[in-house]
């Protein structure tokens, strides 16, 4: 009897010790989580396949590529240098993060900003990333960057490093860059120097302007 | 009762001496047997294997096994060299128009030999140029075709393939890098390393 009650506390304790351990061990999801480094405007993030710096910060109510577009919100357009460490790279993830934990992906609409940047080796290389955001992403929105894409839910970014960077806009400042009506010359691709940022005006109005 | 415990402990303990010999010996294979994980998804997934170190002017012969579309392998077999290393103050585009360097880099310009090995000219092949830091930079410009190891716009299959033939390649590396050797691999994870002389290093003035 003394013997079965041994046996039965040895099963009720080694049980508990699973469940402890299942509950309080990092789980899949942590132990794949990315690495986050963190930044802000105008600080260069190390990460392990290179580096990055957000070199400004824009906003604007039309992209002129091959074709103008007009934002459904506004384009909120990230100004970046850029750099590849070890091997030729192709950085895959290009993403604003807002306060309300909202993702957004950097807009594919006509021939405008990239979705994935290219990089060289050890060469600076600068390029924009333009997101279209409603006006309540403004305020406290972060960028990411990192070498894999987000896939499903961050499948491309497990267990590898990733830049999240403070855009550093306030909710003052958000409400100014949104009042402002804006139109930025997009280049869809990398140049090997700092863009044009000047914004520029449109010889004659798109369709939308002349809707409203 | 105390010495009846003492005694079912090492009983246990004299029972079980062959299994718990055994579990090291189980952990070695459980790894072992997972280590194929490493062989397929690791080592034969990139240029992991260096066949042969050259120093530059010296022509080496390496054989690989190329897998065509039916995923049949064959053998191919390449010999060359690594002939000059230059600095470079211009690259250009396929069409010949000049393309102004990036800020703060500078072109280096390679030129490898080739001899065909019975009959055949090279394979289709992957060249970057490696610093002594150990960062990787990729060809940029080539003298025609799409690959740097063929002779200029010939195929791997080519009959009428010259005897031997010269490439000139152009890679992009920052003014800071020292350039430190030229890998040539033809399928991973097989590569030649030609390594560059010294006397020979790229130095642009205003490195």
């Amino acid at each position: 009897m003394r013997r079965t009650l041994a046996v039965v506390a040895v099963v009720v304790a080694t049980m508990a010790i699973g469940r402890l351990l299942t509950d309080h061990l990092p789980d899949e999801e942590r132990l794949a989580a990315p690495f986050v480094r963190n930044g802000s405007v105008g600080e260069t993030v190390h990460l392990r396949y290179g580096d990055v710096r957000v070199t400004g910060v824009r906003v604007a109510t039309r992209l002129e590529g091959a074709d103008v577009v007009v934002a459904a919100g506004r384009f909120l357009v990230v100004d970046l240098a850029y750099r590849a460490k070890g091997e030729p790279r192709r950085f895959l993830g290009l993403e604003v993060r807002d306060s309300y934990g909202r993702r957004y992906d950097a807009t594919a609409r006509g021939s405008t900003c990239p979705q994935n940047l290219e990089g060289l080796t050890g060469i600076r290389m600068y390029a924009m990333a333009c997101f279209d955001v409603p006006r309540s992403a403004l305020p406290g929105a972060r960028f990411r960057f990192s070498l894999g894409d987000y896939g499903v839910n961050g499948s491309g970014q497990r267990r590898d490093d990733l830049a999240e960077i403070d855009l550093k806009i306030s909710p003052g400042e958000a409400a100014r860059l949104w009042s402002q009506n804006l139109t930025y010359r997009a280049t869809n691709g990398t140049a090997t120097g700092p863009l044009d940022k000047e914004p520029v005006t449109l010889a004659k109005p798109t369709w939308w302007d002349e809707l409203r | 009762m105390s010495d009846r415990g003492t005694n079912r402990r090492q009983t246990w303990l004299r029972r079980n001496r062959w299994w718990l010999l055994a579990l090291p010996a189980a952990l070695a294979l459980a790894l072992a047997s997972a280590a194929y994980r490493v062989n397929d998804f690791w080592y034969e997934n990139g240029w992991h294997r260096e066949l042969v170190s050259a120093p530059q002017g010296r022509f080496v012969t390496t054989h690989h096994t190329v897998y065509s579309l039916d995923q049949k392998p064959r053998r191919a077999d390449l010999r060359m060299r690594l002939g000059a290393i230059a600095a470079s103050d211009v690259m250009r585009d396929s069409l010949g128009a000049e393309l102004p360097m990036p800020p703060g880099a500078v072109g280096v310009k390679l030129r490898l030999d080739f001899h065909a090995v019975g009959g055949k000219p090279a394979p289709y092949c992957t060249v970057y140029v490696l610093d002594d830091r150990g960062e990787r930079y990729p060809v940029e410009e080539l003298d025609g075709g799409t690959n740097p190891c063929p002779p200029p716009g010939g195929s791997p299959d080519d009959p009428t393939a010259p005897r031997s033939w010269s490439r000139s390649l152009v890679a992009v590396v920052p003014k800071i890098a020292r350039v430190d050797a030229v890998r040539v691999g033809v399928s991973w994870p097989d590569y030649v390393t030609f390594r560059t002389s010294r006397a020979e290093q790229p130095t642009p003035a205003d490195r």
